[in-house]
């Protein structure tokens, strides 16, 4: 069983991101900028997220010729609902979905 | 790719992370070359070589926490293993009497370095949960490194 996720500023600001175009796939990068979150500390949480499947991922060819493929995120509808959680109780345990 | 993006994608690729890191750190890595200010990109070079360092540290220092076919970042842990002989090989060719403070860091450094290499060396095993295998690695550089600790701790002492 997935133990339950204190909710701290990385990861609402993280929910925001990811909220600003529910339904979009945003790239790493583009999740750090809008965040400000290191890759040091992003990464980690994505992969957190992804356990709990409050977001999901794939990769997808680069736009540019020559570049390697990236990979994207997306928040699922358990994400949503965690997020919406977080928001109202900021200092609480979240349950995994 | 730049030259010391390429470069710094190739190594850290290479690490031996744990399994459940290596398809994330993959995909940190990939995002490199969409950066385009030199200065983004060497801290989120930095934040993956971060990413990556506390993955192989916890590996070290916590050997049963690798699976029973993951590969132990042998390279890695030598060179940490060295470093951390650097002190107490230092006070030991000093000799005379330190200071008790530097005495025990130099002793935990000892006893860290030969922890961290026999984790890689050592690889013990149940088997039908009852029976119990212990094997050895052969791996030359750590093992070296295992000596020398085991050398200067009883210098040391």
């Amino acid at each position: 069983m997935t133990p339950a996720y204190r909710s701290t500023r990385q990861t609402r600001a993280l929910f925001a991101a990811l909220l600003e175009r529910p339904g979009a796939w945003h790239y790493g990068y583009d999740l750090s900028r809008a965040t400000g979150l290191k890759s040091g500390t992003l990464y980690p949480l994505l992969m957190r997220f992804s356990e709990r499947g409050w977001v999901e991922s794939r990769w997808a060819e680069s736009d540019i010729a020559g570049r390697p493929p990236r990979h994207l995120y997306r928040i699922t509808a358990e994400g949503s609902a965690a997020a919406a959680q977080a928001a109202d109780a900021p200092s609480a345990r979240m349950a995994a979905a | 790719m730049s030259g010391w993006r390429d470069l710094a994608a190739r190594l850290l690729g290479s690490a031996r992370v744990s399994p459940s890191l290596a398809a994330w750190l993959a995909a940190a890595l990939a995002e490199l070359p969409a950066i385009e200010r030199t200065g983004a990109a060497i801290g989120w070079t930095l934040g993956i070589a971060e990413m990556v360092a506390v993955d192989l540290l916890g590996q070290a220092l916590f050997p049963w926490r690798r699976g029973a076919d993951q590969k132990p970042p042998a390279r890695f842990v030598a060179l940490l293993g060295l470093l951390l002989l650097a002190g107490p090989a230092w006070r030991a060719a000093a000799g005379g009497a330190p200071a008790v403070a530097f005495g025990v860091l130099a002793g935990l450094g000892v006893a860290l370095s030969l922890w961290i290499n026999l984790g890689v060396v050592i690889k013990a095993q149940s088997i039908d949960g009852y029976h119990h295998a212990v094997a050895i690695r052969l791996l030359p550089l750590n093992i070296a490194v295992g000596a020398l600790a085991v050398t200067l701790g009883v210098v040391l002492l």
